[in-house]
């Protein structure tokens, strides 16, 4: 096994040309696990955490794009008045040890159903920048996941940024787990009230084989919602909650049933209606 | 099939540098037990989940079981034969935790400690809340945590009335 | 230094610090891992990766091409060279009574085929995956209901309908019967006790050494019972008791999985004895899922009747018990306490059950901590309140009415057990007592809150060895310890007993000390090692190590204080019946002039110098302590909760423990010992499982998916404890290691009841997961939107 430590996206990008078949390696907090269980031999790596390009984030013009290698624990520090709810996910990734190592990039990259990070990232319809041998090019990042553990990433690219839209309007991450902290969620759900552009924004994790996008819940909600208040009749809530629960496609797993995930995903959805109403 | 190509690599562990001859994919946790012969560290799941392998990068905890040694060259690790004085007198997390019973087994000790130890550094007095979830990458199958907490405050409260610095 | 540190003759009782935590905290403890051999191999254990299935073919011609691959043991070869290992309790009838090494017909996925032995561990993975190995598969049952059917798949030719162990307990069936029909009312309810695994945090590990010039084996083991392990290896490889040693280092916890050898083991001793070189094996977390004992699994059929007026009249519970591939060391144990305990604190005209040990292709059943209390006490404390409900009565009220009081004690059970000593209502009234205070008020966020009680007596302190002999538990049930004071002074305890992580080096040093006179800085307890410990059948399991072994150090302790007394009165020229012992002074009680320092007599005594007639030299004695019954501590647990009605989420509020274990030595010990309890009870309350699928393969492997329980997890809780000696080990010390894993999940659930009465009935499996207890509220119509 082979382990390149690049400290440029260009020494990066001529390592993988190197060695086509290489892993990325992020944070490592799913990859070294699947390598330690024997789940994965790789013979190489390129490992990013050193990449310049990759680090820190910048404010742009309506925008944030955050450095594949951020870590949460940087998010946690420095990104929590952009992004509350993505700090919240952060936080609830686990242990300061985990914190310190995860990454957004490898969150997006390794597109876990469970990545705690998506379902805000889906939900202000952040965009995945990508570097390759082809040129560089910027998917969304609901089209950009498109299964289990599965990306439209081809072949000899790497994930440079995630570019993540800035809205006005409370935010909300709510997770259900067997346990508070360290735990794969059974069911997460972030929730955004764009102020400015009045609508809903809501993204569900670990309900379906990707982060899920309520669409029609949304919709609906943002019809619902006066937005002067902003304030909203409990019925409508209610029906939002509903909304959500039917977009789950989850499964049962020894984490949960699929009918306790749904209701789940429903629960939250309402009682982060209910929080951002009152916040 | 050929033997493993190795690495030579220096890796800097409580101040002191270890040049180490490791196959790339042996773990930053595998390299101080085995190659260094800091056995302190110790491994308890190889998954992250554990705690029990955390030395700290940097003065930062992080998982030497979800690392790569080579990942680990150019970095500053601290691992639990590092926290004590020069002539083995225990810093104030360590006494902390003898004086709180704040261990049994022993075999989590050593990841709380350094748990704590960066903990503290960065939060010289946590709250009870910030205790707890501070030390909830850490499991402990021993002591039910409840004396573990104390430890952390007692650490806390010895480090601010100038009883010892937690080092680093 | 605390100030009992440097008060001699007074540190029972007294919060002395822990002498061993020094090595522990700075990294310079010695665990298996730890130990560094030169030429040590590494070894991977070959493992099934089926249920249920002949092994046809086995190929390791790639694997021993792999680079640093040394060996590979193979089924036939490892079945050629040892013998079967025994079950060491054997209940009458019992189907199967050992199981071998490496078996023909493999039963559960992780059960031990062979061993591949290479230069690291990590060519040793990796040889290990070119290992071939072909089975027939055959069908396979993983519910312990199933395997009692027609149609199942029959694990073993001894077992007939894969029930391995069917027995009684109790008063006769017919009378127990009798004895519920003529009751005003019964509670029927069926209890599920989910499969659990100890977890600690180091998983088991092997380093062994042989000898082919002296013939001598050494294997250094992450076990909590070293003469034990040693006696079954010997037997498994044929080889003579003094030709083999075993040496428990520092060992990471233990909580009962570790009280036997296991066939892994066995096998990585004999790829030494092959190699010739020192041998390593390290089990991994996953590994330890499949291939380290579960715990607890157990199915209830149990029944409470009682009278109008609340008085328990009659209890029965038909045991069903998973055992797994075949019955571990201890086999149907757990059921068989946990029938022998079903009773409690309580009065009954009468009481049995039956336990039924059924075979599955799930990995064996062995001990954990609670070893059947945890479910007697969770069938029982739940039908109890639910007789309270049935009857309108305070659940507290229902327990004190029908306790055993103190001053019926001793009190013989319908089981046989003796209850010593106690006074078992007055916990109760202090835990509920405690309970309430300081429990905040309650905030209107929704949550329904209830709080719930347990209470249980606890069986400690095994042996006696005659109870042993008639149970058919073959182990010797008594401990003996060895206390010398050195020339120089200090005084070493050799014990057979074997900590980890118990504290009992300091404990036990409380005991020599203050027999000896002795600051507890002189006093080093040694362990651990079959070369130099005396022998200990039993080892560190069932809460015995300090009524057992404890007790027996008060006895050669205080055997060696009449020799030290007379050998210093004869230098004294004073009666020794005037002598005390003060920090290592020996001196004419009331004239401190008259003193010889204690270093003085035991430099006379290993001279023989100026010894008084017939005294032999030396200053050492050896004891042994086979109690003469069993020790009860009892405690009661209350717990306060809130429940989520929406997703199910219980929140531990407050937890009290209001507890007896006789006289405490170490206060800060006891405390630790059950706040640990108490956090693996609440795992098994609300956590852990492990969950097979259809064909037996395990679906949790990982601590991600075995949820332990973190900080947020486990509540503040406060624990009082009253102290009624026993009346059978010196020292007056009652077993306490497993009470606090006893309660949690019965005063857990009797909360949730108790919260939510709507759903009281069906509060009859744990874990108690969010999804469960949602399933239960969605099921009565009480869970809501949010």
């Amino acid at each position: 096994m082979t382990v390149a430590r690049p400290r440029t996206l260009a020494e990066a990008l001529g390592a993988l040309e190197a060695t086509p078949d290489a892993h990325l390696l992020a944070g490592g907090t799913d990859f070294m696990v699947e390598v330690n269980f024997g789940h994965r031999r790789p013979t190489d790596i390129v490992a990013l955490r050193r990449v310049v390009e990759l680090q820190g984030h910048e404010h742009a013009d309506g925008h944030v794009t955050l450095g594949a290698m951020l870590t949460y624990a940087e998010i946690e520090a420095d990104l929590a008045e952009d992004f509350p709810a993505l700090a919240a996910a952060g936080r609830t990734v686990g242990s300061p040890q985990i914190r310190n190592a995860g990454t957004i990039g490898g969150n997006v990259g390794t597109a876990s159903p469970a990545g705690d990070t998506l379902p805000l990232l889906v939900a202000l319809d952040a965009e995945v920048d990508l570097a390759g041998p082809e040129g560089t090019r910027t998917v969304a990042l609901d089209e950009f996941i498109t299964g289990p553990k599965r990306t439209d990433r081809r072949p000899g690219e790497i994930i440079t940024r995630v570019r993540v839209p800035r809205v006005t309007g409370p935010q909300q991450f709510l997770k259900i787990g067997t346990r508070n902290a360290m735990v794969i969620s059974i069911a997460c759900l972030a929730l955004v009230l764009d102020l400015d552009a009045r609508r809903v924004r809501c993204g569900l994790g670990s309900v379906g084989p990707r982060p899920l996008r309520p669409r029609a819940a949304e919709d609906f909600l943002s019809g619902e919602i006066d937005w002067d208040g902003p304030r909203a009749a409990p019925g409508a809530v209610r029906r939002f909650a509903e909304l959500v629960a039917e977009a789950c496609t989850p499964i049962t797993d020894q984490r949960g049933t699929a009918e306790y995930r749904r209701h789940a995903a429903g629960v939250l959805a309402r009682r982060a209606v209910e929080r951002s109403l009152q916040s | 099939m050929s033997a493993e190509h190795l690495h030579d690599l220096t890796l800097t562990v409580n101040g002191v540098p270890h040049p180490v001859s490791v196959p790339a994919r042996r773990l930053l946790s595998d390299a101080l037990r085995h190659d260094i012969g800091l056995t302190g560290t110790h491994v308890g799941c190889e998954h992250g989940v554990c705690g029990c392998c955390t030395v700290l990068l940097d003065g930062q905890p992080v998982r030497s079981c979800l690392m790569f040694a080579v990942s680990a060259r150019g970095h500053e690790i601290t691992t639990v034969e590092g926290l004590a004085g020069p002539g083995g007198e225990l810093n104030a997390v360590q006494r902390a935790f003898q004086e709180c019973h704040g261990l049994q087994c022993g075999f989590c000790t050593p990841g709380f400690l350094m748990t704590v130890t960066a903990l503290l550094a960065e939060n010289p007095s946590p709250t009870e809340d910030e205790v707890v979830e501070g030390i909830s990458g850490n499991l402990c199958r021993c002591t039910g945590y409840q004396n573990i907490v104390a430890s952390v405050h007692r650490a806390a409260a010895l480090m601010t009335d100038g009883a010892g610095e937690p080092r680093p | 230094m605390s100030d009992a540190m440097s008060r001699p003759g007074t540190l029972v009782g007294q919060r002395v610090l822990r002498v061993n935590d020094g090595k522990l905290l700075t990294g310079a403890g010695t665990f298996v891992d730890d130990l560094h051999l030169p030429g040590t191999l590494h070894a991977v254990v070959l493992r099934s990766p089926i249920a249920h299935g002949r092994l046809v073919a086995f190929d390791a011609a790639e694997a021993l091409t792999m680079p640093g691959v040394v060996d590979v043991l193979a089924p036939e070869e490892a079945r050629d060279a040892t013998r079967p290992l025994r079950c060491v309790w054997l209940m009458p009838g019992q189907g199967q009574v050992d199981y071998p090494v490496v078996p023909r017909v493999v039963r559960h996925v992780g059960q031990a085929l062979g061993v591949l032995l290479a230069t690291s561990v990590a060519a040793a993975e990796d040889g290990a995956e070119r290992v071939r190995m072909e089975f027939e598969e055959l069908p396979c049952v993983v519910d312990v209901e199933a395997a009692l059917g027609d149609a199942a798949p029959q694990l073993d030719p001894g077992c007939p309908g894969n029930v391995a162990v069917d027995l009684p307990r109790g008063d006769p069936p017919d009378a127990v019967e009798a004895a519920i029909a003529r009751a005003d009312h019964v509670v029927a309810m069926r209890f599920a006790i989910q499969r659990l695994a100890g977890s600690p945090l180091e998983a088991r590990g092997v380093v062994a050494s042989w000898s082919p010039a002296t013939g001598e084996l050494t294997m250094w083991s992450s076990t909590q019972v070293p003469h034990h392990a040693r006696d079954h290896l010997a037997g498994a490889l044929g080889l003579a008791l003094d030709r083999v040693r075993v040496v428990a280092p520092d060992v990471g916890g233990g909580f009962g999985p570790k009280d036997h050898l296991y066939a892994d083991e066995v096998l990585v001793c004999l790829a030494a004895m092959r190699a010739r070189v020192p041998v390593k094996w390290i089990e991994d977390r996953r590994e330890a899922f499949t291939a380290t004992v579960h715990g607890r699994e157990q199915i209830h059929e149990a029944r409470l009747a009682f009278d109008d007026d609340g008085r328990f009249v009659a209890l029965h519970s038909d045991v069903l018990a998973d055992l797994g591939a075949h019955p571990s060391n201890v086999g149907a144990g757990p059921a068989f306490v946990a029938t022998g305990m079903l009773e409690g604190p309580y009065r009954f005209d009468s009481s049995g059950g039956r336990v039924r040990g059924v075979l599955t292709n799930k990995t064996p059943a062995g001990a954990y901590r609670g070893f059947g209390m945890q479910q007697a006490a969770w069938v029982r404390e739940r039908l109890v309140d639910e007789a309270a409900r049935t009857l309108g009565a305070d659940p507290a009220e229902l327990r004190r009415r029908n306790m055993i009081r103190a001053d019926e004690l001793p009190y013989t059970t319908h089981t046989h057990q003796n209850y010593d000593s106690g006074d078992y209502a007055a916990a109760l009234e202090r835990a509920t007592e405690l309970v309430g205070e300081g429990l905040p008020a309650a905030p209107d966020d929704g949550r329904r809150r209830g709080v719930g009680l347990c209470s249980y007596v606890e069986f400690t302190g095994l042996g006696p060895s005659a109870v042993q002999e008639i149970v058919g538990f073959a182990l010797g049930g008594y401990e003996t310890a060895v206390v010398r004071v050195e020339p120089d002074g200090r005084a070493t305890v050799l014990t057979g007993v074997s900590p980890h992580g118990q504290g009992l080096e300091t404990s036990l040093a409380q005991l020599a000390a203050d027999a000896l006179g002795l600051p507890i800085t002189d006093v080093r307890v040694v362990h651990g090692d079959t070369a130099t410990a005396p022998y200990s059948a039993a080892g560190t399991i069932a809460s015995r190590s300090m009524t057992v072994g404890g007790g027996a150090v008060v006895r050669a302790a205080g055997r060696l204080r009449v020799k030290i007394l007379d050998l210093a009165g004869h230098l004294l020229e004073a009666a020794p019946g005037d002598l005390e012992i003060i920090q290592g002074v020996v001196q004419v009680r009331g004239s401190p002039t008259a003193a010889v320092p204690l270093r003085t007599v035991a430099e006379k005594a290993w001279l023989a110098w100026g010894l008084p007639p017939g005294m032999a030299p030396g200053l050492e004695e050896k004891d042994l302590h086979d109690p003469q019954d069993i020790s009860y501590s009892y405690a009661t647990h209350a717990a306060a909760v809130a429940v989520d009605l929406a997703t199910g989420r219980i929140e531990i509020e407050r937890y009290v423990v209001v507890h007896d274990c006789g006289v405490i030595v170490n206060p800060m010990i006891v405390d630790g010992q059950t706040h640990g309890g108490v956090a693996q009870g609440i795992g098994n309350a609300l956590l852990e499982t492990l969950v097979y699928d259809d064909v037996g393969q395990p679906r949790i492997a990982t601590f991600h998916d075995y949820v332990l329980p973190g900080t947020g997890e486990v509540p503040d809780m406060v624990v009082e404890h009253t102290q009624t000696p026993s009346p059978f080990i010196p020292g007056g010390m009652k077993g306490m290691g497993e009470g606090g894993t006893i309660a949690p999940a019965a005063a857990i659930g009797n909360a949730l009841a108790n919260a939510v009465p709507e759903i009281a009935h069906l509060v009859t499996e744990t874990p108690m997961t969010p999804a469960r207890v949602w399933g239960w509220l969605d099921a009565a119509g009480v869970a809501t939107d949010w």
